[in-house]
């Protein structure tokens, strides 16, 4: 039973009485929604520590987050809800102290930690809370002035009292006379504080002074509160176009959006009521959802459903394109190229749905970077990158994993402990960047810190100790194939439960989910010279397009964002591309250099040499940094792709990490990169 | 027809902004410094005005400035340089409308035109 002192009269439902557990998921989506403004506030009080809207804001969250609590019966996030509140009054009589908003930050990074103890136990009691508890208690008692406090003191449990009765109530029931109130008040005309994103094209030469353009803008049609980046980061050379504008107004979002939408090289817009917008609560915002027309929430089950239901499209699209083909109805050549292009729209459509900002992934990072700081007594500032830009929601899953543990490598190896720093000449503050850009049918990863470094000599040193190869081994490595012995298993820290998942997910596993994906996974890094990580993954992890090919008796599919030209064994050789270096076949293309791999006898399934025949054809192709050449006889079409990842349990496919149906029904593999250039005797 | 004035000392660049606009179908005034500017303003009353910023004398902000002084509602695209960021916000700050860096392209000149016209 959950039901508390402060859940008094209120009842969802005479059969509810007694178990709140029906509203346990309300509650964890509401608070999510409540946690990540107050983790927004409180980040922006740290650049405003005077603003009264964000001072508001913040206890308003707090005091919010306290009655929801409550109302479930969680009293140790109530509790220290209160003491956040009572924290903020203090702030809003003008007390604000130096470490207060740390103090903030714990104790929202802490009801985080809280809300994941609920989801995952069903109750907030195995989070150690003492050590804040006594800071918040130090701190509240500390803080009050000896003669005012008498009187402090009563004000505050009057009003405590007062708000306490309410509690309830407040939570659940009165959310709807502000929420109309304020609904019908917009539309009259009152003013309204909008969070305003706005990006500007890539192509804008002078970004700051379209900045500046829209600032002028936005300035006639209302009272600008803040903007993120601050002036002087604009005006500095590295504003990367995205601009946050806090704006009070009295004009409709739509309009809003229209008018800044007709400033040029503005790319995108999007206006939505702020999070220190007054009178909110976490209700309202799910109301005005609700009332913008624009847009519906679907569930991702939906979604995932609508995906595979299109997969099976695709397959059958080809049987019926193979179908077609076999048959002279011109009728049906004609249906099968309608529903041919039917289905490609449709794909991506279905691939745009799924489309989420990468913030959607990122926002819990910064928690978790002060949090395993914290740990380490380190101070570490993580920055992120391009966070609005769009990504396929299945692989920032995928590749959030793979970056929390670099996250978590870069602070546990890379960032040294303040004073280490300062002795070195460097800011005693590190840096950890994250990078989100989208390439040509790649979405790329890249993480960087300021750190120390990895030394090659050490890691190959733990393998040699650890048995995970020899010394001989280890003495003929090239600097980067030590490197990557940290990819291994067993070398170090990579078995440890994520403080975030709660998962036990090593970084072998985590890096071999992205190579089966396709993805790629390159360290730049050196004694003293931080480490640069780059992630490479397909943009998405559904649908391809793929060319198919003929190597020998067998189809293979290769994916078509990691050919870069196709050129005819003929034109080759006749155009003089082709030349040997080191007695290795090489084609140059375009100041290129284009390895020809010699992995016929592996994939022609009998015929034992490598075919350059003048039918043939030669694949250009870039995986991760590596470029080579790969023959194959005949070139048979090109097509979407539904790809599969084959799962290792059979020794047969154990050559191939993915797969796909064709036309015909038959299976054909995926071509697997990293497996033709260690055939080919290339190093990724 | 709209009309466009084009603002700028070197004959060569306003030659060039008269290829692009006036085929477009607006009417063109030229005006070769500031001072002419300010003037032929007030006679010619066009829809649109490009602006240099670097002219002797009375330079393009000042220009705009008196311009706008008179006209608030005056449409006034600056045409500047790449390094002439400040300058450029400057001008923003004193109210013109839109700004083109040369090198431009032509879309880029109509664009802009269609923009700050009202209706469009």
């Amino acid at each position: 039973m959950r039901c508390s002192k402060l859940f008094g009269g209120f009842c969802p439902g005479r059969e509810n009485m007694q178990d709140m557990s029906g509203y346990r998921s309300l509650f964890i989506s509401e608070m999510r929604t409540n946690l990540e403004a107050l983790e927004d506030s409180i980040s922006l009080l740290k650049g405003n520590p005077t603003d009264v809207e964000l001072i508001n804001e913040v206890f308003r969250i707090t005091h919010t987050i306290k009655g929801m609590s409550a109302t479930m019966g969680y009293n140790i996030t109530a509790d220290l809800a209160h003491k956040m509140e009572d924290l903020m009054s203090r702030i809003r009589d003008g007390e604000m102290k130096e470490g207060d908003i740390n103090l903030l930050m714990e104790g929202s990074d802490m009801l985080n930690e809280l809300l994941e103890d609920i989801v995952s136990t069903g109750q907030d009691i195995s989070v150690d809370m003492a050590r804040l508890t006594r800071k918040y208690e130090e701190r509240l008692v500390r803080r009050i002035p000896p003669s005012a406090r008498k009187r402090a003191s009563e004000d505050e449990d009057a009003k405590n009292r007062k708000e306490d009765e309410k509690i309830p109530l407040t939570a659940i029931k009165q959310d709807k006379t502000p929420l109309s109130s304020v609904t019908k008040k917009g539309w009259r005309g009152e003013m309204k504080t909008y969070e305003v994103r706005i990006n500007i094209s890539d192509k804008s030469l002078l970004k700051d002074v379209r900045a500046a353009v829209v600032m002028e803008k936005l300035k006639k049609k209302g009272v600008v509160k803040t903007v993120i980046p601050s002036a002087e980061d604009i005006e500095s050379e590295n504003f990367d176009g995205n601009l946050i504008v806090l704006l009070e107004t009295n004009c409709e979002p739509l309009q809003l959006e229209k008018e800044i939408l007709s400033v040029r090289e503005v790319k995108t817009v999007s206006v939505r009521e702020a999070a220190d917008a007054p009178k909110r609560e976490g209700k309202s915002r799910k109301k005005r959802e609700n009332t913008d027309l624009q847009s519906v929430r679907v569930s991702i089950f939906r979604l995932n459903e609508l995906q595979s239901l299109i997969e099976e499209l695709v397959v059958q699209k080809g049987r019926l394109n193979n179908l077609a083909s076999s048959m002279p109805s011109p009728d049906l050549n004609d249906i099968a190229s309608v529903i041919e292009s039917i289905v490609s729209e449709l794909t991506g459509v279905a691939l745009e749905l799924r489309l989420v900002p990468a913030e959607y992934m990122f926002r819990r990072f910064q928690r978790i970077v002060r949090t395993i700081a914290r740990e380490q007594g380190k101070e570490v500032n993580l920055v992120v990158e391009g966070d609005n830009i769009e990504m396929d929601r299945p692989v920032l899953e995928m590749v959030g994993e793979a970056i929390i543990h670099l996250i978590k490598n870069s602070i546990d190896h890379g960032i040294e402990p303040p004073h280490v720093r300062r002795d070195a000449g460097k800011d005693p503050v590190g840096h950890i960047w994250l990078r989100v850009a989208r390439e040509r049918g790649y979405s790329v990863f890249i993480v960087e810190d300021d750190g120390r470094g990895i030394d090659s000599e050490r890691v190959a040193e733990i393998a040699v100790k650890k048995g995970i190869i020899t010394r001989e081994e280890a003495a003929r490595m090239s600097e980067e194939d030590r490197i990557n012995l940290i990819f291994r298993p067993g070398l170090s820290t990579t078995r440890e439960v994520t403080s975030v998942s709660g998962r036990v997910v090593g970084m072998d596993v985590v890096m071999n989910i992205l190579k089966r994906i396709g993805g790629t996974v390159e360290i730049e890094t050196g004694p003293g010279a931080g480490t640069v990580t780059t992630l490479r993954l397909p943009f998405t992890t559904a649908i391809i397009e793929a060319l198919i090919v003929r190597i020998g008796r067998e189809r293979y599919v290769v994916p078509l964002q990691a050919v870069l030209s196709i050129l005819s064994v003929y034109d080759v050789k006749k155009g003089g591309l082709m030349t040997t270096i080191a007695g290795e076949e090489v084609v140059v293309y375009k100041e290129d250099f284009y390895p020809v791999l010699d992995v016929y006898p592996h994939l022609s399934s009998g015929t034992s040499e490598k075919k350059l025949t003048d039918g043939g054809y030669l694949l250009l192709i870039q995986h991760g940094r590596a470029k080579f050449a790969l023959p194959v006889d005949n070139i048979l079409g090109k097509d979407d792709m539904v790809v599969k990842p084959v799962e290792p349990l059979s020794n047969a496919f154990r050559t191939f990490s993915a797969a796909t149906v064709m036309g015909d029904g038959s299976v054909a593999f995926v071509l697997d990169f990293p497996l033709l250039m260690k055939w080919g005797g290339i190093s990724g | 027809m709209k009309k466009v004035m084009i603002v700028d000392d070197t004959p060569f660049m306003r030659a060039v902004l008269r290829s692009i606009i006036e085929p477009a179908g607006y009417a063109i005034v030229e005006a070769g410094n500031g001072e002419e500017a300010v003037s032929l303003y007030t006679e010619e009353k066009p829809d649109v005005v490009t602006m240099d910023i670097v002219m002797p004398e009375v330079d393009g902000i000042e220009a705009a400035r008196i311009i706008l002084e008179s006209d608030p509602s005056a449409k006034i695209i600056m045409v500047s340089a790449v390094d002439s960021r400040d300058s450029l916000k400057e001008a923003i700050k004193i109210g013109v409308c839109d700004f083109i860096v040369k090198p431009f392209e032509a879309d880029e000149v109509l664009e802009a035109i269609r923009r700050v016209l009202p209706g469009a």
